[in-house]
């Protein structure tokens, strides 16, 4: 695979198979593309080099909630506030909605 | 959660049934990806000190998963220039995440996850690191006073997120 040069976690593979896009946060990995075929080959390979945990298809990933059906994928960080929300013993206090303008550009006086 | 306590020590640990059997568990692990080789303390280098964590893991339901213990560096006890150099490591941009998740749903491509286990006892070493032997795990006899001449990174030490990931690279390319 080459190394993205815009984002070094980032690598990616293209052949007449398709494609394959591999992201990377330290010993998390999330993997996508059309070659399906190359991305078993893939994770096999990377399962006979270290040991792996393989977690099927997208679920949670750097606090994002994300939920993939045929009509598209959902993501929320409904489970992130949550635990945030527990660490700081915020739980059961009332929310209350807050309204920001869009695009505002904050600078310093 | 408060119904189990986590070990003060190691002595403490080892007489606990299920600590000592992750501990057991964690030493394997460490043994089967072959960390350190034991030897005599080069003049002039310098010991890196290690200890024992340890973690209740929870289930989503709450209820207790498993014990964990893992043997970590101090990695405050190395000394830039001795046993450490570069230390940086490259983690995914928010904005590549977001767009990798674009990318995906516009092309109708499955997303798939996976992690490595114990991934930072897979990065190789430039440095020559030396760490005192795991506290409740040291050899007997002569070799009592021999030190780990690590060949993989262990967690902890300065270098093991870039060795880690240099390895990563490597592979994946």
């Amino acid at each position: 695979m080459i190394r993205s040069q815009s984002d070094h976690s980032v690598f990616y593979h293209h052949s007449s198979q398709g494609c394959i896009y591999l992201i990377a946060y330290v010993d998390d990995i999330v993997i996508t593309g059309s070659d399906q075929q190359g991305i078993l080959q893939l994770k096999q390979h990377l399962s006979n080099e270290f040991q792996t945990k393989d977690l099927g298809k997208l679920r949670y990933f750097l606090g994002i909630e994300v939920a993939q059906s045929k009509d598209g994928i959902v993501i929320s960080q409904r489970k992130y506030a949550m635990d945030v929300l527990e660490e700081t013993s915020l739980s059961n206090s009332k929310p209350v909605d807050t309204h920001v303008d869009l695009n505002v550009k904050l600078l310093p006086n | 959660m408060s119904s189990v306590s986590i070990p003060k020590s190691e002595g403490e640990a080892l007489s606990h049934p299920e600590w000592r059997q992750t501990m057991i568990d964690e030493m394997c692990a460490l043994q089967s990806s072959g960390p350190w080789e034991l030897v005599s303390l080069p003049p002039g280098k310098s010991v890196v000190v290690c200890r024992w964590l340890y973690t209740v893991k929870f289930g989503p339901d709450g209820k207790i998963d498993r014990f964990k213990a893992r043997l970590v560096a101090k990695g405050y006890t190395q000394i830039f220039g001795l046993d450490y150099s570069d230390t940086f490591s490259p983690v995914a941009k928010m904005a590549s995440v977001r767009l990798f998740l674009s990318i995906a749903v516009i092309r109708h491509w499955p997303l798939h996850q996976l992690d490595i286990k114990n991934a930072f006892l897979h990065g190789d070493l430039e440095e020559e690191v030396y760490m005192e032997q795991p506290p409740g795990f040291v050899s007997q006899g002569e070799s009592s006073t021999m030190v780990c001449w690590l060949h993989r990174s262990i967690y902890g030490l300065k270098q093991s997120p870039r060795a880690w990931f240099g390895r990563f690279s490597t592979v994946v390319q």
